[in-house]
C-alpha cells in the first residue's frame, strides 16, 4: 500500500511543482543566453546583471517554495476535507505520513540537483572552479579522512531536512486536536515545538562544553564526534517527530 | 453471523459539548437502516467514529468486532456530507484513486452508473456543481462490495430526479450481507427503502425499530412518527 500512495503522492505534487522546476530551468535558459550576447550597450547593460539576479532568486524561492507547498499539501491532503478520504483508506496513518515524507525529500533533492545542474549550466568554469577549490581545501585539512567527512556532512544534511519537514507535520497534529482555530494552534504548536529542541540543544552544548578540551576543537573530533554526534541528535529528533505525528493521527484523529 | 456493526456505552464529548451520551447500539447484517434526527443530533459524529476520523471519548465501537482501523476501512464505505474528493482530480483520476486502495472497487459498475447519470469522466471536480460532485462520489462509493455502507446526507443536494435513482441504487447495490446506514433529515424521500430507523436526539438513541412494526402497531408512517417525536 505505501507503493501506492507514494504514486499517488507523486501524482498530485508534481502538478504543483514541475511548473516551479521549469521555470527555474526557464530562468538558468534564458540567463545563459544573455549572457552569451554582447549586444547589451548603454542602459541596457543591466539586463544580464538583472536577468542574473532573476535567476539567483529562483533558485532560493524554488527550494522555498518547495517546502511550503509539500507543508500546505500535508495540511490541506490530511486535515481538510480531503482527510475524509485520506484517512478511510484502509492503511495506518503511518503509510500516510511516510509517503508524504518520502517524496517531499525526493523533491527536494531533485529541487538541489536542478539548482546544481542549472548553476553548471550557467557558469561553467565558475561552479567548476568553486567545487575544486572547496574539494582541494577538504583535502588539504583532512587528507585521507575527507571522503567520510564529506559523506557524515551529507548524511547530516539529509537528516536535518527530515526534521525540518517533520516539525511542521507534527505542529500540523497538535493543531488539528483543537476543535477551533486548528492553523493557528499549529503555529503555536510549531513555536513550542522549535523551542523545546533548541532548548535541549542548548543543554547539550553547555555539557559538552564543560567536559570538552582541546581535543574537540581538533581536525578528527569533527569527524570522530562532531558529525556523529550530529548525525544522532538529528536522527533522534527525526525518530520523536514522526513517533508523536504517528501517534496523534492514529490514536488521536478530530477531523473537523 | 457477527453483528456488523456494535456501540457499546459509547460516548463523544467535544470542548463542552456532549455529541454522544452512552449509545448502545447493535446493528445485524442485511439491513437498511435510517439514523434520523434533528441538525446536531450526533448523526455525523456516530458515522466519523464509525470510520475512524475521531476517536470515542469513552466506550467501544466495534466493526464486524474489531476497532476501527484499516482492517474495518476496507469493508467500510463511507460517503461524508461534504465534497472530500480533491478538487484538481478529473472523474477518471478519482476512479483510479478508489481502484487502487479498494480491492472491492468494481470499475465497470462505477462507468455504468456515470452513464445513467450522463457523467462524462474526462471532467475535472472543480467545474462540477456540488450537486453533480455529490453524486460522483455517491456512485465511487457505492461501487465497492462493502460489507458496511455509511451515507451521511447522500441525497440532500441532489435533483429528486436523480434522488429516485440514488436510492434505486443503494438498495440494488448491497448484497444480503450487507448494511447500508443512512443519516437524512428527508424522511419520507427514503422511509419506502429502510428496514429500521434509529431516532438520535441530543446525542441519545431515543428508538431503534423495524418500519414494518411501527407501522403496523401505531399505524402511521416514520415521517409522522419523527414529526411527532422531535416536535419544536
Amino acid at each position: 500500500m505505501l507503493g501506492k500512495l507514494i504514486k499517488h503522492e507523486f501524482k498530485a505534487t508534481t502538478r504543483l511543482l514541475l511548473p516551479i522546476y521549469l521555470v527555474l530551468i526557464a530562468l538558468a535558459m534564458i540567463c545563459k543566453l544573455v549572457h552569451s550576447l554582447d549586444i547589451f550597450k548603454g542602459i541596457l547593460s543591466l539586463i544580464p546583471g538583472t536577468i542574473k539576479i532573476v535567476y539567483i532568486i529562483s533558485i532560493f524561492a524554488s527550494l522555498l517554495i518547495t517546502v511550503v507547498l509539500t507543508v500546505m499539501r500535508f495540511y490541506k491532503n490530511l486535515v481538510s476535507d480531503e482527510g475524509y478520504l485520506m484517512f478511510t483508506l484502509p492503511v495506518k496513518a503511518s503509510g500516510l505520513i511516510s509517503s508524504k515524507l518520502l517524496v517531499s525529500v525526493c523533491w527536494l533533492l531533485i529541487n538541489a540537483a536542478l539548482v546544481y545542474l542549472t548553476y553548471l549550466f550557467v557558469f561553467p568554469g565558475k561552479t567548476k572552479q568553486i567545487i575544486e577549490s572547496l574539494l582541494s581545501i577538504i583535502e588539504l585539512e583532512f587528507g585521507s579522512r575527507s571522503t567520510f567527512l564529506i559523506t557524515e556532512f551529507a548524511i547530516v544534511m539529509l537528516i536535518s531536512i527530515v526534521d525540518t519537514i517533520l516539525l511542521f507535520y507534527v505542529s500540523i497534529a497538535i493543531g488539528q486536536l483543537f476543535y477551533r482555530h486548528k492553523i493557528a494552534f499549529s503555529a503555536a504548536a510549531y513555536i513550542g515545538v522549535y523551542t523545546i529542541y533548541q532548548f535541549i540543544a542548548a543543554i547539550i552544548l553547555l555539557i559538552v562544553s564543560l567536559f570538552s578540551n582541546d581535543f574537540i576543537f581538533s581536525i578528527t573530533a569533527l569527524s570522530r564526534i562532531i558529525f556523529p554526534f550530529f548525525i544522532f541528535f538529528y536522527l533522534a529528533l527525526a525518530v520523536a517527530l514522526y513517533t508523536a505525528t504517528n501517534y496523534i493521527f492514529s490514536k488521536r484523529l478530530n477531523l473537523e | 453471523m457477527r453483528a456488523i456493526l456494535e456501540c457499546k456505552s459509547l460516548n463523544k464529548k467535544y470542548a463542552n459539548l456532549v455529541a454522544l451520551n452512552n449509545v448502545n447500539l447493535t446493528i445485524e447484517r442485511g439491513k437498511i437502516i435510517g439514523l434520523l434526527g434533528p441538525n446536531g443530533s450526533g448523526k455525523t459524529t456516530l458515522i466519523k467514529l464509525i470510520n475512524g476520523l475521531l476517536v470515542p471519548t469513552s466506550g467501544e465501537i466495534l466493526i464486524d468486532g474489531k476497532k476501527p482501523g484499516p482492517e474495518t476501512k476496507r469493508i467500510v464505505s463511507y460517503l461524508p456530507e461534504r465534497t472530500y474528493l480533491p478538487e484538481w482530480m478529473k472523474i477518471t483520476d478519482a476512479i483510479s484513486f478508489f481502484e487502487d486502495f479498494y480491492s472491492d472497487f468494481d470499475r465497470a459498475k462505477c462507468m455504468d452508473m456515470l452513464k445513467r447519470l450522463n457523467l462524462d469522466p474526462g471532467r475535472r471536480l472543480k467545474n462540477l456543481s456540488k450537486g453533480t460532485k455529490e453524486k460522483v462520489q455517491l456512485i465511487l462509493v457505492m461501487s465497492r462490495q462493502a460489507d458496511l455502507y455509511c451515507l451521511d446526507e447522500p441525497i440532500g443536494g441532489v435533483d429528486p430526479a436523480a434522488r429516485d435513482y440514488i436510492l434505486n441504487t443503494i438498495i440494488s447495490n448491497y448484497s444480503e450481507n450487507a448494511s447500508v446506514i443512512i443519516s437524512t433529515h428527508l424522511i419520507s424521500d427514503i422511509e419506502k427503502v429502510l428496514d429500521e430507523f434509529i431516532f438520535i436526539k441530543d446525542g441519545n438513541i431515543s428508538v431503534h425499530a423495524a418500519v414494518d412494526d411501527v407501522r403496523l402497531r401505531e399505524g402511521k408512517s416514520i415521517d409522522t412518527l419523527f414529526r411527532e417525536v422531535f416536535r419544536c
